[in-house]
């Protein structure tokens, strides 16, 4: 008996899943990203689209609340085709407070994020760090 | 469902801010600690409360088996993903005053989300609020949602007005723990002093009375879906 085997399942473990029905949900739900949009994103960054404020019937407050409903982020960006960013660890370190002070002035300079400037750093020293996971979308690499 | 370490997540969320959701972290973590479990706190919140308590305190740096980071704010499906399979004992997550994509996304995956309220109707109607998104997220993923609210600053002399708010929250289908936390000095202290209330120099008795009870019924709470998730 040759027949071809048929393909292991690829079975959805972990909570991606979870996630994705949360996510639907919150989008239903019309609760607000917590991702802060970027400064200027609506006005500079091409990938931004502009959605119009809406209501639904989830939106009424019963009868006797006082509820304030938060808006609809007015803003959302596309999700482009491409390499995606690595997943990344938070890690904090002290700088000296001169250093600190450069680095606040870069980013007014450049407009690009401290984070941005770091990982550029660390890339002209030597670090391999792909562009996607130093620069925001959208954004050119200064 | 059960993560591969069997990780504890407990997130502390409200859709108000100023309910006592760092206080009531903090005093957990304590009692966590103080049991010789290893806590990790993870701060979503903007206004970084507790990654400044420790990062402010030498005192609060020098707790061993103690973490606490701040939450990204991007690529976070990547980072729950991640966090879901690396986690290891007791993780609690304090999130925003705000009811965001975050607060359901962790709810959807947490072995227990608390919200505190003080007894007053804001903080009320507010907790009655996240208990109707927890159920109908519930509903939705097809999980069951464990979510408590945990009443805190109770005066020392409760109003006839506060019982009666109570005896509404008890009469209603919302879900509370039975353990009132009353306002103390020794939960003031862990931002005055970057002491917990289990680890104080001088503790509180009445305030570790108050915690363990709480302990008491997160473990009641915890120890099913251990099970559930083993079974």
């Amino acid at each position: 008996m040759n027949a071809s085997k048929a393909p292991i399942k690829n079975l959805k473990l972990g909570i991606s899943g979870t996630l994705d029905a949360a996510k639907e949900f919150s989008d239903e739900e019309n609760i607000q990203s917590f991702t802060t949009p970027k400064k200027g994103a609506a006005l500079s960054n091409p990938q931004v689209e502009e959605t119009p404020a809406a209501t639904s019937e989830g939106d009424v407050a019963a009868p006797g609340t006082n509820v304030t409903r938060l808006p609809r982020p007015t803003a959302s960006v596309k999700s482009g085709k491409g390499p995606k960013p690595a997943p990344t660890k938070r890690f904090s370190v002290d700088l000296p407070l001169y250093v600190f002070d450069q680095l606040h002035n870069k980013v007014h300079a450049t407009r690009l994020e401290k984070k941005e400037i770091i990982l550029a750093a660390l890339r002209d020293g030597g670090f391999t760090i792909k562009d996607v996971d130093i620069y925001r979308k959208g954004k050119a690499n200064v | 469902m059960s993560n591969p370490h069997n990780a504890k997540f407990i997130s502390f969320a409200s859709p108000k801010g100023g309910v006592g959701k760092s206080t009531t972290c903090l005093a957990i973590a304590g009692a966590l600690l103080a049991a010789g479990k290893r806590v990790r706190i993870i701060d979503f919140d903007q206004t970084e409360t507790i990654n400044r308590w420790y990062g402010d305190s030498d005192t609060a740096q020098a707790i061993p088996n103690l973490t606490v980071e701040k939450g990204p704010t991007d690529n976070l499906k990547d980072y729950f993903d991640h966090l879901w399979e690396t986690a290891t004992d007791y993780v609690l997550i304090d999130l925003a005053g705000s009811l965001s994509d975050v607060t359901i996304a962790i709810a959807s995956f947490a072995t227990l989300t608390i919200t505190p309220a003080k007894v007053s109707e804001p903080d009320i109607i507010e907790a009655n609020k996240m208990a109707d998104k927890m159920h109908r997220l519930a509903a939705r993923i097809g999980k069951p949602i464990n979510h408590v609210i945990l009443l805190n600053e109770v005066p020392s002399s409760i109003s006839n007005d506060e019982l009666a708010l109570i005896t509404q929250i008890d009469q209603s289908n919302l879900r509370r723990f039975k353990t009132l936390i009353h306002r103390r000095s020794a939960f003031s202290k862990t931002f005055s002093r970057g002491t917990l209330p289990h680890l104080a120099p001088q503790q509180d008795p009445k305030a570790l009375a108050e915690i363990d009870a709480i302990m008491l019924e997160v473990g009641s709470i915890l120890e099913p879906a251990r099970q559930k998730a083993a079974a």
